[in-house]
């Protein structure tokens, strides 16, 4: 039990090598928080990990929106009381352009400052 | 305030995707690269019209090494080219109503003065030639903006 009492965030948790992830850390001792925006894999692998006694919890969230991934890091923190690992497994999907994005989070957070000075 | 992205950054895109781009998500402006030889100006200008966005700078481009646009360099004809390539981003500014034009007197990625030196001493009167030559650089430069009147903004 390498990680017994370690307290995990696994975002994109819910599926594939995110949820190998959760699963070998939770098989360890590990509690893992599941961080994903897909509900229904991430209830279904947080379901099946329970039933085999494990400490998980699915947490849905959007990663992009930064105000939901603080209240994930809180409820983690309610739950287990302290946090010792995070691993990003999220994935972007193919049909994000990261031109796009970069744009758009440039823009917000120049205007976040502009607001802050003003 | 306005803002901008400059398409140096979005590589070899066709710049009205970047306007398109731009004007979505919330911008001001664009700053465009500086390569006049690159753009149509009423092309631009028809864009900023299209998309509501101004061009807010040009970005000049003095990559080192280069023997065309290093406005410091001891060669005196490598001085005049980089002076014509200065003017001709001043006359593109013109063109696309830019009130900006970002200048390097020198060259990115130049960190120190052209030659092989004996010493330290000069080294350090080459950097001073150098300077010298490059605020002589953008004077020229500076007094066709001068003949041709004021960018726009300004």
């Amino acid at each position: 039990m390498e990680f017994q009492g370690k307290v995990v965030i696994v975002t994109g948790g819910s599926k594939g090598i995110g949820a190998a992830t959760v699963s070998a850390f939770a098989e360890q001792g590990a509690s893992v928080a599941i961080v994903d925006l897909d509900q229904a894999s991430g209830e279904d692998i947080s379901r099946k990990l329970r039933e085999k006694g494990l400490s998980v919890s699915f947490i849905q969230v959007d990663i992009t929106q930064e105000a939901e991934v603080q209240s994930m890091v809180r409820r983690v923190l309610d739950l287990w009381g302290h946090l010792d690992i995070l691993i990003n497994m999220v994935n972007i999907p193919e049909n994000i352009d990261l031109r796009d994005t970069f744009a758009q989070q440039s823009i917000q957070y120049l205007k976040q400052i502009e607001r802050q000075l003003a | 305030m306005k803002y901008a992205i400059s398409n140096w950054i979005y590589g070899d895109e066709p710049v009205e995707q970047t306007f398109e781009r731009l004007s979505r998500l919330g911008y001001d402006g664009i700053e465009l690269m500086g390569e006049p030889k690159l753009y149509d100006p009423k092309q631009i200008r028809e864009l900023c019209r299209t998309y509501g966005l101004q061009v807010l700078s040009i970005a000049g481009i003095y990559p080192w090494p280069t023997m065309e646009r290093d406005l410091s360099n001891p060669d005196v004809q490598v001085r005049k080219y980089a002076i014509n390539y200065l003017i001709e981003c001043v006359d593109f500014a013109q063109s696309v109503e830019s009130p900006v034009i970002i200048v390097v007197p020198s060259a990115v990625g130049k960190t120190s003065p052209v030659g092989n030196f004996g010493d330290e001493e000069e080294w350090i009167a080459a950097s001073e030639r150098e300077w010298k030559w490059a605020v002589q650089s953008v004077q020229e430069a500076a007094y066709h903006a001068a003949k041709k009147g004021d960018l726009p903004g300004n």
